[in-house]
């Protein structure tokens, strides 16, 4: 599985160490999709794109994310990495209606599901969270994550855990944690489904 | 509306300047908001910069103490071009950073080691010539073949501290007249090297056969002149060290 986020980490003169947001428009499109296309070509596969921690939305925005990664779908082939969490992130600093981003995705584009932890600050103008994965996951992911499931069926799960690790044992009560969600949630089990343990955690 | 490049131009001025930089109406949302979300990412591109110095320079760390390397690290990530580098070669004129802002040279070298040592580790693979390749070969064939420097191969001199310092991991490192840093395979090597080994890399900049070699450290004008039985050993031991590779004979110098 090959992947890379939806977002942007510099220029040719200057490097810039995190995952920047890009504007949801048809120009950023037309540039991501060919992007996309020269990766797919080299590699000659199908990669998966992932949506990013947004903590910044732009004003001129001309579609939604989900719009912007379905258009990015159809233009190149490739799929969708949905991390749950960072949709949690996303909706809480932006406002936006986290259960709502979950079901605009067409669970048939997405190869696999990120989870993770992220902290969180109380500030005056309301709740802002960093995508940190250095706790667990929270429980408004775990709840997004059973309605998704329950939508599409079991998916790869991985769960980032890589600032604050805890015991092994946490890691494996967090994977387990994904895989009784998926016994609970999933009604059915797509045919090429490879193994019925898909649920890893990363440290 | 802005264009894409505007955007990003935008977004990395303030990201180096300030947010005075962003101009009105780019960002949905308050001031407060707009203010919070680029402070988020200027720390996490901040702390993943002095991060990859920290991982690049562990025992540069330890040397000076974390106030004194952070103070160090802040301003270096200032000088013009360091931040166009990737995280992985961000470290690259750290020890040249550390010299003129007046460090001892055990920290200067220190920090020249580490840099060695990962660029050995991110150098690309290649096979190194062993021994057992000369094998089969005559008198002539072996005077014959081209050789060059394998692609992560380094053979340096350093401050006495420093051949202390990793000495106490590597023996015979300590009194050695040289450090050797290699990744002939997955693990970065470091062992001693002596004065002929260096001679012998050091003119491995062009690739060279081993005839040619010879004959130069056999010339009288030579500085580093060496009897064909010193210059065998050495490159015996460049051989066994993984440092050298087979040159293909369009590269000979």
């Amino acid at each position: 599985m090959v992947s890379d986020h939806l977002s942007w980490s510099g220029s040719a003169n200057n490097r810039y160490p995190d995952l920047l947001p890009v504007p949801y428009t048809d120009e950023a499109l037309g540039h991501f999709a060919r992007q996309i296309g020269r990766v797919q070509d080299r590699l000659k596969r199908r990669i998966l794109i992932e949506n990013p921690s947004r903590y910044l939305a732009f004003a001129h925005d001309e579609m939604s994310e989900a719009q912007f990664l379905h258009m990015l779908c159809d233009l190149t082939g490739c799929g969708i990495l949905l991390d749950i969490n960072n949709i949690e992130v996303s909706a809480t600093n932006l406002g936006l209606d986290a259960q709502a981003m979950v079901d605009s995705i067409d669970p048939s584009l997405v190869g696999e599901v990120h989870l993770a932890g992220h902290a969180r600050e109380e500030r005056p103008d309301g709740v802002f969270l960093i995508d940190d994965h250095g706790s667990a996951v929270s429980e408004l992911t775990w709840s997004l994550f059973a309605r998704f499931i329950g939508q599409a069926g079991r998916k790869p799960v991985l769960i980032e855990w890589d600032t604050d690790v805890p015991d092994y044992a946490v890691l494996l009560g967090e994977a387990a944690k994904a895989e009784a969600i998926m016994r609970e949630q999933a009604s059915f089990v797509p045919l090429n489904t490879p193994s019925l343990d898909q649920a890893h955690v990363c440290a | 509306m802005f264009a894409l490049e505007q955007v990003q131009t935008a977004m990395m001025q303030a990201l180096d300047h300030g947010p005075a930089f962003l101009p009105d109406h780019l960002f949905a949302g308050t001031h407060a908001r707009i203010l919070a979300g680029m402070k988020v990412h200027a720390n996490t591109i901040s702390h993943a910069r002095l991060v990859a110095l920290e991982d690049t320079f562990p025992r540069v760390l330890a040397l000076l103490g974390h106030a004194r390397f952070n103070e160090h690290s802040r301003l270096y990530l200032e000088q013009p071009g360091v931040t166009a580098k990737t995280l992985a070669g961000i470290g690259e004129a750290f020890p040249a950073w550390l010299a003129t802002s007046g460090e001892t040279g055990a920290a200067v070298d220190l920090a020249r080691f580490e840099w060695l040592w990962l660029e050995a580790y991110h150098a690309e693979d290649a096979v190194p010539l062993r021994l057992a390749d000369l094998a089969g070969l005559d008198e002539q064939a072996l005077l014959d073949l081209a050789i060059a420097a394998h692609p992560s191969a380094s053979i340096g001199t350093f401050d006495r501290n420093v051949h202390e310092a990793i000495g106490r991991e590597v023996p015979g490192l300590a009194d050695a007249a040289a450090i050797m840093v290699i990744r002939p395979d997955a693990d970065v090597l470091v062992s001693p090297a002596n004065v002929a080994m260096r001679a012998i890399f050091e003119r491995l900049d062009a690739s060279q056969t081993i005839g040619n070699l010879l004959d130069h450290f056999d010339e009288p004008e030579c500085k580093d002149r060496l009897s064909p039985n010193d210059f065998m050993a050495a490159l015996i031991a460049l051989l066994e060290a993984g440092v050298l590779i087979r040159a293909k004979k369009q590269q000979v110098a």
